[in-house]
């Protein structure tokens, strides 16, 4: 479980508390959808939750360990996170490369990395010819499917998603959505900042409105 | 008075103070002209509204730099009378303390003379520099820099974090492997920064930027009167400070 | 004579693959047209040949014509072709450059040599008109995506453009953001501009005269014509 106690915070220059006092539980087995208005904080609450910034009062916990004390290496083992900017995320030649990246830094074996690469490049449609394209000249979805499947085939415990679907397609916000049910499912925990009302309808177990 | 504060400067003004300060602090080599300046250019910051506070921290990431510049210095600049003996050896000679002084002191007068110019709006000093008769596309390129340098900045930021998320272990990596490391990760960093640099181009080429040789400006810089005083009496009193230091230099 | 036309335009960028295959368009005057596609079929592409910019600032292979009341766009320099037909990048953040809004939209102008009282003018009534005023001394990179999007859509106008084309005008914005454009977009209508929309997602649709699905370098009326 993630939990969220009492946490405060605001960035440097600014003026206002983005939290103040603010407490939440991520399940794992839950499906969460984050919402709420521009300027709330969707996004500062990703980036506490990586571990990016830190609060300046409370803790966040994960399966019970002050995040505190973690680096981000050690975080990303617990959650992988899909930030909402692909094109920040992308630093490989090729897809192939982008999504073996996570797992070659897991140690795994080399089948296992190639079953895994071709798994996910199935999954998220970039498969044959793009395997091998560059990310950087591709479109806008594009690069965020790139980016979903470099994430989600590291497998981490818990799963962060910061607005995955705004760039992609029907079809693939379906095959995301249905992804994500099941990844909760299988017991592991989702998170996703979204405002797509459908999305969250279909497929969120439950959403948090930040204040 | 509001009009002597510096944020409500002309632009020109203060690039003129910018400019005239850090050539000094080039210029002088004498510690005994370069500590007025430093002392001339501190009171002129605080005096146009900086606060110290403000000052402080700009300053601040450069003292550790300059405290050890001070220390290397002392240590090996040998010339001159001793000053300081230890175990039967000289540790510090009235050479090296100039040597350190010079440095330090030239170093902070250009970070303070900079807090001078940071009291403005980048649009003023494009203006500033058009009016001054600078070509236009100059002005406009080191406009974009200093615009899209904090945006790269930030970029390579995130693409760290994201890398390290992914499992790649920078803080503890072997320095090797840490810079090999900054290498790969900086390539599309480069690499997306000219190619928005190429699309902002074209953007710009489709509003008819160099359409023509010149262009108009819907804004204009006007010296006030209070403008003009300030500049004079800044031109005067450096003069003045120099001049002073200069005797006391030859003095001593 | 359409207020735009485009005639068979095919497109290739260098050592590429043809991405335009025989594009055929006619735009009037207060129409809205959407033309969706899945991601990577070549919408942004589209988007700059439809304003000149391909083949005027990209390399490739171009061969057809697109004409914005009556003039061919390839035969003009971009900065002309803009007073006619001007694009809203995908990605405000490219388009927007000065510091402050009003800045921005002044812009264009400044490049023509405009006069500056008359360029004052014409800067405070696009903002009134989109109602940008209160941010006229914000920085535009500050401002909500949707605002973002509005300021570069007013700046394309203030070179007397006819013909807005936008690239992903909804993507990534939230409800607000998205009602912004709308707006903005039901306003360049009522003037007797043309619009005409890129998206990979059908938001657009309800509110448009007409929806072109693009596969394979080619444009569609009916969605089932389109699919694989």
């Amino acid at each position: 479980m993630i939990s969220i106690e009492k946490i405060a915070f605001s960035y440097p220059k600014a003026k206002k508390l983005i939290f103040k006092d603010f407490s939440a539980e991520f399940s794992p087995g839950e499906a969460v959808a984050v919402t709420g208005k521009n300027g709330c904080g969707k996004t500062t609450l990703v980036r506490l939750l990586t571990g990016i910034e830190r609060p300046s009062a409370g803790r966040i916990t994960i399966d019970g360990e002050d995040t505190a004390g973690m680096d981000l290496f050690e975080i990303g083992r617990l959650i992988g996170c899909v930030f909402q900017d692909p094109a920040r995320q992308l630093f490989c030649r090729t897809v192939r490369e982008e999504i073996r990246f996570g797992l070659e830094n897991m140690g795994l074996s080399e089948d296992e990395i190639e079953s895994k690469t071709a798994k996910w490049a199935e999954f998220f449609r970039l498969d044959g010819k793009l395997l091998e394209s560059f990310p950087g000249t591709m479109s806008g979805g594009e690069k965020q499917r790139v980016v979903l499947a470099a994430v989600l085939a590291m497998g981490t415990r818990y799963v962060l998603l910061d607005e995955p679907t705004s760039s992609i397609d029907m079809r693939a916000r379906r095959a995301l959505g249905e992804l994500l049910r099941d990844i909760a499912a299988e017991g592991r925990g989702v998170i996703f900042v979204s405002h797509e009302r459908s999305f969250i309808e279909s497929f969120a177990t439950r959403e948090l409105v930040l204040p | 008075m509001s009009s002597l504060r510096l944020e409500n400067l002309d632009a020109r003004v203060k690039l003129f103070m910018l400019l005239a300060l850090s050539t000094s602090a080039v210029f002088f080599r004498s510690p005994k002209v370069l500590l007025p300046i430093f002392l001339f250019t501190l009171a002129l910051v605080l005096a146009g509204g900086v606060s110290a506070r403000d000052a402080f921290m700009r300053v601040r990431g450069a003292l550790r730099l300059i405290a050890s510049l001070f220390i290397l210095q002392c240590l090996f600049n040998r010339s001159g009378a001793p000053l300081l003996r230890a175990f039967g050896a000289t540790l510090i000679t009235r050479g090296g303390i100039a040597a350190a002084a010079y440095v330090a002191l030239r170093l902070l007068i250009v970070l303070l003379s900079a807090l001078i110019v940071l009291t403005g709006q980048r649009r003023d000093y494009l203006l500033a520099l058009t009016q001054l008769k600078a070509p236009y596309e100059i002005a406009f390129m080191v406009m974009a820099a200093l615009h899209f340098l904090p945006l790269l900045r930030e970029q390579a930021r995130d693409v760290m974090n994201a890398a390290q998320m992914r499992g790649a272990r920078i803080k503890k990596a072997p320095i090797v492997k840490r810079l090999r490391l900054y290498v790969t990760l900086s390539a599309p960093i480069v690499a997306g920064a000219v190619r928005k640099s190429e699309q902002t181009a074209v953007a710009m080429e489709a509003r008819a930027f160099r359409a023509y040789p010149r262009r108009t400006s819907m804004r204009r810089l006007i010296m006030k009167k209070s403008d003009w005083a300030v500049f004079a009496a800044f031109a005067v009193l450096l003069a003045a400070v120099i001049a002073g230091g200069v005797i006391w230099s030859r003095a001593g | 004579m359409s207020l735009l036309e485009a005639r068979d335009i095919r497109f290739a960028y260098e050592g590429g693959e043809e991405i335009i295959s025989g594009v055929s368009l006619a735009v009037e005057s207060g129409e809205a047209i959407v033309i969706t596609g899945l991601s990577g079929c070549g919408k942004s592409t589209l988007c700059r040949c439809l304003c000149g910019m391909i083949p005027q600032a990209v390399e490739g292979d171009f061969s057809g014509a697109v004409l914005c009341l009556g003039k061919n766009l390839s035969d003009l320099p971009l900065a002309e072709s803009a007073q006619l037909a001007a694009l809203v990048f995908q990605d405000a953040d490219e388009q927007l450059i000065c510091s402050a809004l009003e800045d921005e939209l002044a812009f264009g102008p400044e490049n023509l040599c405009a006069e500056p009282s008359g360029i004052r003018r014409a800067v405070d009534e696009m903002m009134e008109r989109f109602g940008l005023t209160e941010m006229a001394l914000r920085d535009p990179s500050s401002l909500s995506g949707g605002q973002k999007k509005l300021a570069a859509a007013a700046a394309c106008l203030m070179l007397g453009a006819r013909v807005l084309i936008f690239d992903e005008p909804m993507a990534g914005l939230d409800a607000e953001s998205r009602g912004i454009v709308l707006a903005a977009i039901e306003e360049l209508l009522s003037r007797g501009c043309a619009v005409i929309a890129v998206e990979h997602d059908l938001e657009l649709a309800p509110y448009a005269t007409r929806v072109l699905y693009m596969r394979g370098g080619r444009l569609y009326d009916a969605p089932e014509e389109a699919s694989p």
